[in-house]
């Protein structure tokens, strides 16, 4: 076993005993899960918010405080990691202020009166910036298979169960989501 | 761009980003607040209930005593009193309570709740003292029906059941998000 795979190792059982503690009631060790998963569930969260900082920041203390309520439901199946992610997938997609945006948005995208991008633009410098603006001003439901597809590694038949579309809906949206980013690019490239 | 050369691009996005502030707590302030409510939950220490159910056990003990001496003497002026009917009714109203929560019980298999850490053998031998003084009580009822002491014992007891139940069944609950 090389080196890299006994630190993966000792880091898998680290964070079972951080679970089982946490499981327990042992809030330190579940700060210290956060502290490990923060980062990653943020950028989903970011990803998937559009970019909007304040409402990102609120669905990672939901998805936190969810994952403690049910952690008792977390068999150790998949990774903690794995589980986590897909409870913030399912807190973003079920929140209704999020629901309520992307009505707006689809609304404005339809009528292709205007293509606002939001969120964070100082974040990142040239094509990963012009990136992440483009995937923020998707519309929400092409934002969120391509987040979840291009980004996050879902499967499609994944997304359709998350998101409660077909899957010939996913890969759809999938499409239209990667043409618009390449119609954003070249607008921006041309300006 | 061509799509192959676009999808890796958007694959090689970093998928963690570090959020502005601490998060935490803002998280930990929410889960302080979970604990809490399970801790009022729990006040109660446990080791209390057998005790409870030995001066239940007592007080039957007594009532049947005097409630026979009762029935025997005076029970006969005290049948038709306003004080009677409402006891009765009182009792009939927490006899349906009582059932209503027991049904939920039976479901769960009392014999297979988990009860680790919180002395499951001094829980039975609780809830087996309720049972044995409940028995005493009902076939005492049975010759003597209209007694008021016998039905304020039931309706005392059937209080300390009720309560009982309802703390095994958040003692379930607990843990179950424990474990």
């Amino acid at each position: 076993m090389t080196s890299w795979q006994h630190d993966k190792t000792d880091l898998s059982a680290t964070e079972t005993r951080w679970v089982d503690k946490a499981r327990a009631g042992d809030q330190f060790a579940f700060e210290k899960l956060y502290r490990s998963h923060c980062d990653r569930i943020y950028g989903l969260c970011w990803r998937m918010c559009g970019g909007d900082r304040a409402l990102a920041e609120d669905m990672v203390q939901e998805a936190f405080v969810r994952a403690w309520n049910k952690l008792h439901l977390f068999r150790g199946e998949s990774k903690f990691g794995t589980w986590l992610h897909r409870l913030a997938v399912n807190v973003v997609l079920s929140d209704r202020r999020i629901r309520v945006k992307r009505l707006q948005r689809e609304q404005e995208f339809s009528d292709d009166i205007e293509r606002v991008q939001v969120g964070d633009r100082d974040v990142f410098a040239g094509l990963r910036k012009d990136l992440e603006a483009a995937i923020a001003g998707l519309p929400e439901r092409a934002r969120t298979v391509l987040v979840l597809y291009d980004i996050e590694g879902y499967q499609h038949n994944e997304i359709a169960e998350m998101t409660g579309m077909a899957v010939g809906s996913s890969k759809a949206q999938l499409h239209r989501a990667r043409k618009m980013v390449q119609e954003i690019l070249k607008d921006s490239e041309n300006i | 761009m061509k799509e192959t050369e676009l999808t890796n691009a958007i694959g090689s996005l970093p998928r963690s980003m570090k959020p502005q502030r601490d998060l935490w707590p803002g998280i930990s302030q929410r889960l302080e607040t979970v604990e809490r409510e399970n801790i009022v939950q729990f006040k109660v220490p446990f080791w209390r209930t057998p005790a409870m159910a030995a001066a239940v056990l007592l007080a039957l003990a007594t009532g049947i005593f005097i409630g026979r001496g009762l029935d025997s003497g005076s029970a006969g002026q005290m049948s038709e009193t306003v004080e009677e009917y409402a006891l009765i009714g009182a009792v009939k109203a927490t006899e349906l309570e009582y059932q209503a929560a027991f049904s939920e019980l039976v479901p769960l298999d009392y014999s297979g709740i988990r009860l680790e850490g919180e002395e499951p053998d001094a829980l039975r031998a609780s809830w087996d003292a309720l049972l044995q003084a409940e028995t005493s009580l009902l076939a005492a009822l049975q010759q003597y029906p209209s007694d008021i002491y016998l039905n304020g014992k039931l309706l005392d007891l059937r209080s300390q059941q009720l309560q009982f139940v309802k703390r095994l069944a958040l003692l379930e609950q607990n843990n179950w998000r424990r474990t």
